[in-house]
């Protein structure tokens, strides 16, 4: 039989779960919904479209739109704040 | 489980055959791609003599898997490289310089472009850990270049969770993904050494991380200081650069030739940023119109509406322009330009 | 990420070639649950009638995701 050796693991673990506890939406009526527009290409239109299809559609009462200066910054946590505490759903956008 | 458990780093016994380690080390996606030094007890804890930072010390928290980077797993890394026990106190500078938030490393990791982390060391460390800042100092050749910048890329991809293809999104890469450390010449140079330039005293060392996009040779016979910045700044300007949709902080790599024509003309490092900021800027029209529209929502704070005939710096004021001086004999320097979004950052090396 | 540690429901729209790295970092950085809706990849490239059309499955995934309707009641 071989000898052994002891070795190390160079990886670190990823942080562990926490719950989100975030508020179920049981139906989009009279809901505020937000969007941080990432600023790639297209994104605020797709922002527009959904915005469009959700007061038309599904009786959201307000969208409120922010839009990132470049994808690659992170959002600014004051705006963070604010828009969890105005909004009942917050949509962002990841990537291209 | 205690937040010190999840800090230690864990191990395994494994056959002592270096074939089968290596396999393993693959096997787990725990390389870059080449054979690694087998991190056992014995090596880890030789490279842990380096330093006196208990090993369980978290340096940072490495995005974009937000790992905890304790001196051990700097250490386990670095072993892995084939760094020597000296290297340890740069690559924990490096680590915490990684993680300012000024560098923006999540960005930097998860990025569709091929950034790579270059660092620069200055100061005494840079000749006693004889790391090259002459010829070839970006290229082959010297163990301390060549371990440094692999050990800090295996930190980025072990213990920031990047792993390519996964949160690792870039498109291509590039070479320096593998490698990319110098030391500055701070023997033939017309100027302060960067970390003099950057508030530090000549006599501390330092690290300097940057966020590189890649390297760009720049050969030129030019014999006069405004005809060597002239075609140094038409270099800079290609219209599919990050740098100027965000305002960006480019770094060049000059030459001792070029470095010694600046000098005989006069001209301060400041006087240099300044022309090459001032020559190279780039109309908005050069620009594709997805491209425009990210400058737009990028830069207007900063520059008022863009029209097709707005001429766009490369960065926002010509100081973040970088200089380094570095390199062998010949009429070469070189351009790297960077992500954009993304400041370097300089850490005092404590040995 | 952000929104739902404050407790506000949150979704991210990424597309096909980013859903790796959305639900790694969700999951890295404590969310494994985050809703994320797809988009077809490259979508920077597409048209205004190409994105209504992108847009009109979006809400619909969203609404999948983040709609958990009561016994009886409608989204």
């Amino acid at each position: 039989m071989s000898a052994t050796v002891m070795l190390f693991d160079p990886t670190a673990p990823q942080v562990a779960a926490t719950a989100t506890g975030s508020v179920q939406l049981t139906s989009l009526a009279g809901a505020v919904i937000g969007f941080i527009d990432n600023a790639k290409p297209n994104f605020h239109h797709l922002v527009d479209d959904l915005a469009d299809i959700f007061t038309q559609r599904y009786g959201v009462s307000r969208v409120i739109k922010q839009r990132k200066s470049s994808a690659s910054i992170p959002a600014d946590p004051a705006v963070i704040a604010e828009m969890a505490k105005a909004c009942d759903l917050v949509i962002t956008g990841s990537g291209d | 489980m205690s937040a010190n458990s999840l800090d230690r780093a864990a191990h395994f016994e494994c056959a002592d055959d270096v074939e089968a380690i290596n396999r393993l080390y693959r096997e787990r996606r725990w390389s870059d791609g080449l054979p690694i030094i087998p991190p056992t007890a014995e090596r880890v804890a030789r490279m842990l003599a380096a330093v006196r930072i208990p090993p369980q010390t978290v340096i940072a928290r490495v995005a974009p898997g937000f790992g905890a980077a304790t001196v051990e797993r700097i250490a386990i890394n670095a072993v892995m490289a084939g760094c020597e026990p000296a290297y340890l106190p740069v690559l924990i500078a490096a680590t915490a310089a990684m993680a300012e938030s000024s560098f923006n490393l999540q960005a930097i990791q998860a990025t569709t472009n091929p950034v790579a982390v270059w660092l620069i060391v200055n100061g005494p460390i840079a000749q006693q850990l004889e790391i090259n800042a002459g010829f070839n100092c970006i290229g082959q050749g010297a163990w301390a270049n060549a371990t440094l910048g692999r050990a800090l890329h295996l930190i980025l991809q072990n213990i920031g969770g990047a792993l390519p293809g996964e949160m690792d999104r870039a498109t291509h890469g590039q070479p320096a993904k593998y490698t990319f450390c110098c030391a500055e010449n701070e023997v033939n140079h017309p100027w302060q050494p960067l970390h003099v330039e950057r508030g530090f005293s000549a006599t501390e060392s330092t690290v300097t991380v940057v966020g590189a996009e890649g390297t760009l040779n720049m050969n030129t016979h030019a014999k006069s200081a405004s005809e060597l910045l002239r075609v140094i700044a038409q270099t800079m300007i290609h219209p599919t650069s990050n740098e100027y949709v965000h305002g960006g902080e480019p770094w060049f790599i000059v030459g001792t030739e070029h470095a010694e024509i600046l000098k005989q003309a006069g001209m301060d490092k400041a006087q240099v940023k300044q022309a090459l900021w001032e020559q190279s800027k780039m109309p908005v029209r050069d620009l594709s119109v997805h491209e425009i529209e990210r400058a737009r929502a990028s830069r207007t704070v900063e520059l008022g509406p863009l029209s097709p005939d707005t001429l766009l710096p490369i960065a926002t004021t010509p100081d973040d322009i970088q200089l380094i001086v570095a390199g062998g004999a010949g009429t070469h320097s070189v351009y790297v330009p960077c992500f954009g979004n993304s400041r370097a950052v300089t850490r005092r090396i404590e040995t | 990420m952000e929104v739902s540690k404050q407790g506000t429901q949150a979704l991210t729209v990424c597309s096909t070639a980013f859903q790796t790295l959305g639900r790694a970092q969700a999951r890295a950085l404590g969310n494994p649950e985050l809703p994320i809706a797809v988009i077809p990849h490259p979508f920077g490239s597409r048209d205004r009638i190409q994105v209504r059309a992108i847009a009109e499955q979006c809400a619909a995934d969203i609404v999948r995701q983040c709609v958990h309707a009561q016994a009886g009641a409608s989204a």
